[in-house]
């Protein structure tokens, strides 16, 4: 009987992390989400006087979670009552939807 | 797109569910009490607030569901207390039937409320069943 010879497969983490950090494509897609998401927690913002919806924004960032350097959009809120917002309207978390 | 013909649990009412016997059975004097519900009601000092914030279907019979979490008390310190003890029992939480995940995030403190409040998140993953 015939037989094949598999050698384990070994993962180039440093040429994973050099992708994920680097490549365009994976930034801009990553923006498009975060630039969705975003524009998502707008419409859903409650609204009196617009500072707190005014205030979300999207910051690209680096981070070294799961033990590699990686690049990643953050939707943030800056207005000072933004946690008090979050905590009573879930308007972050319920903008990330699917 | 979800599978067709799955029945996907209310999360909202079976996290009040579980927590309100999980929390009567604690013996912390600052979990005594507790009144655990979907909307905040007047006249509770101790209360667990359940709002369920969406998900994703994962493609098969499972969902990630997101609740945000809101724990008031009589005070600070059993503000924290209360929703450490909460978030660790959202984290003791699966079972299987219908929760198979649970990743509840340490709770922050909410400045400007009405009284001494905390929230956290906490995001599911469930099973739903079929018709």
């Amino acid at each position: 009987m015939a037989s094949v010879r598999v050698d384990p497969v070994k993962t180039d983490r440093k040429g994973v992390e050099e992708m994920l950090m680097t490549d365009p494509a994976i930034k801009k897609a990553v923006r498009a989400e975060a630039d969705r998401i975003a524009n998502r927690a707008r419409e859903l913002a409650p609204y009196v006087t617009g500072a707190y919806r005014d205030s979300i924004d999207v910051v690209e960032v680096v981070t070294s979670d799961m033990r590699m350097n990686r690049q990643i959009a953050r939707v943030v809120a800056r207005a000072p009552h933004a946690g008090r917002v979050e905590a009573l309207h879930g308007t972050l978390s319920r903008a990330i939807g699917r | 797109m979800g599978p067709v013909g799955i029945i996907w649990p209310d999360m909202e009412a079976a996290a009040v569910g579980y927590l309100s016997g999980a929390l009567a059975d604690r013996d912390e004097l600052y979990a005594r009490g507790v009144w655990v519900t979907a909307q905040k009601e007047s006249g509770r000092a101790r209360q667990v607030t359940i709002r369920d914030d969406g998900g994703r279907l994962l493609g098969d019979v499972r969902a990630t569901v997101r609740l945000g979490v809101n724990v008031w008390a009589d005070n600070e310190s059993d503000a924290t207390a209360l929703a450490a003890l909460v978030t660790a029992l959202l984290n003791a939480w699966p079972d299987g039937k219908p929760v198979l995940r649970a990743r509840a995030t340490r709770a922050y403190p909410v400045a400007d409320a009405a009284g001494p409040l905390r929230h956290l998140t906490c995001e599911l993953v469930v099973r739903g069943t079929a018709l």
